[in-house]
């Protein structure tokens, strides 16, 4: 029908056809898949919500004399940093805490900073003090740093963020008597609330469920700014049981991502605190599907509807990996507000910002249609269903035979 | 100056209705203190905090610069 060749002329002529995945599902109803398919484009997708594998690699320059923190502690506002590089690359996870923190000592922790919160306040063009140690080289002879940086000083601070963008997730729940405090908030004694995380039909991989445009290389609104799908993302599960759709019914596909957090905006990387669970980071993303034919198109336009999640209980299921679903509810009911386990009616909320969502993919499209945003060709796809890759649990081996 | 709390109120209500929240002004203090209560899924999302801050504290204070601080109750 159209090639990504043929949009970015159309994009650089300024008459390129972008809907939101919320647009299209109406203009799919009203005009049907074939005469929508040949109007649109592109359709943007979007999401905003906690993504715990999420960090930061940053190079801060050499200082005099030179020191190298390979080997050595390194923390930013007193957050530890990975520093197994060379001299001076630092890698800060989103949800690292400070030595200090109390954690859960004191049941549930507050958890008021870690990684991400120092993600966004650096994005956000505030100072961070750096406090280092070495152990010293002939060529590296410092042992001690101590200072402020700050991101537009730095050498490179990119983002590269190893599992985002979950196409699909679990709706938690309790079944045990006492409240909980998981990663997907906290849960209220016997069924007493059910917390999902997706953005559901503006969600990206769910609107292209066999990964057919998505794939290594694609661009995408990363954090406000641009960044790229760099990989799968681990956990990478295609494998998953489907709908007759093709959407998944449980966690499949996962998508790595990598962008220069320089051009990047706090009100898209949000630092999170989870009460008796740690620290996050909230980051958007969204991502332009091209509607390279009709059945692109079809899967773009998939309602909240047809698309099922599974209920499962974090209070002994998740927790022991007991595998299994309590029952199944699509995105609508989960909207509605309540849905019903067990046969008790239990109220919903959604750890994902769908209002954000939307702004995302709004944001997207505007970026697009103003010819500021083009599109790219996947370099390699992710492992789709056909791959046989799955997620696997760990092989423990306590003992070397 | 109650009123036009109620109005900025207004203006960030469709958003948390979007995700199954919603909000209930409770009083405003000469102080310049709103004090709000989260309801639906607002009442146990832990994103409530986020949300406050970010959208709700912030329309508020971008319509009505009198007021100081926003807080959930």
């Amino acid at each position: 029908m159209r090639t990504i060749k043929e949009i970015n002329a159309k994009i650089k002529k300024g008459d390129v056809v972008v809907v939101t995945a919320e647009e299209v599902i109406d203009l799919v109803a009203k005009k049907g898949v074939k005469k929508a398919a040949q109007e649109v484009d592109v359709v943007t997708t979007g999401t905003f919500g906690p993504m715990c594998s999420s960090g930061a690699y940053f190079n801060i320059g050499h200082s005099k004399p030179r020191i190298k923190l390979g080997g050595g502690t390194c923390t930013l506002n007193g957050v530890p940093v990975y520093t197994g590089f060379a001299a001076v690359d630092i890698y800060l996870g989103a949800t690292a805490l400070a030595d200090d923190d109390p954690r859960n000592k004191i049941y549930p922790g507050e958890f008021k900073y870690g990684g991400g919160h120092v993600i966004q306040e650096l994005v956000a063009g505030k100072n961070a003090h750096l406090e280092a140690s070495a152990y010293g080289t002939d060529c590296y002879p410092r042992k001690k740093l101590s200072t402020h940086i700050n991101i537009k000083d730095i050498n490179e601070a990119v983002l590269f963020n190893i599992r985002n963008c979950y196409q699909n997730y679990n709706i938690a729940v309790n079944l045990s008597d006492k409240p909980i405090y998981t990663y997907m908030g906290m849960l209220k004694p016997n069924l007493g609330n059910a917390n999902y995380c997706s953005a559901g039909q503006l969600s990206p991989l769910l609107k292209d469920p066999y990964y057919k445009t998505i794939g290594v290389g694609t661009k995408i609104f990363l954090g406000g700014g641009i960044g790229y799908v760099s990989w799968h993302g681990t956990q990478h599960n295609p494998s998953v049981k489907r709908k007759e759709n093709g959407i998944p019914q449980a966690p499949a596909g996962t998508l790595a991502v990598i962008g220069d957090l320089k051009q990047m905006k706090p009100e898209w990387l949000v630092g999170v605190s989870m009460l008796g669970y740690g620290v996050t980071l909230n980051v958007g993303i969204g991502v332009p599907i091209p509607i390279l034919d009709e059945e692109i198109l079809k899967y773009t336009a998939a309602r909240d509807e047809e698309i099922y999640a599974q209920v499962v209980d974090y209070s002994e299921a998740y927790p022991q990996a007991v595998p299994g679903s309590l029952a199944e509810a699509n995105y609508a009911q989960l909207k509605s507000g309540k849905i019903t386990v067990k046969g008790k009616e239990i109220p919903t909320g959604n750890l994902s910002s769908y209002s954000k969502a939307v702004e995302i993919a709004e944001q997207l499209k505007a970026w697009i249609k103003k010819g500021d945003f083009t599109l790219t060709e996947a370099v390699a796809a992710l492992p789709g269903v056909e791959s046989g890759y799955t997620f696997k649990p760990l092989k423990e081996s306590p003992s070397i035979s | 100056m109650r009123e036009k709390v109620e109005k900025a109120i207004e203006k960030v209500r469709p958003m948390l209705q979007a995700d199954g929240g919603d909000v209930e002004l409770i009083d405003v203090t000469s102080e310049g203190v709103v004090k709000l209560k989260l309801q639906g899924s607002c009442g146990c999302c832990p994103m409530s905090q986020i949300t406050l801050k970010t959208a709700i504290e912030k329309i508020i204070k971008q319509e009505v610069p009198e007021i100081k601080e926003v807080i959930a109750i």
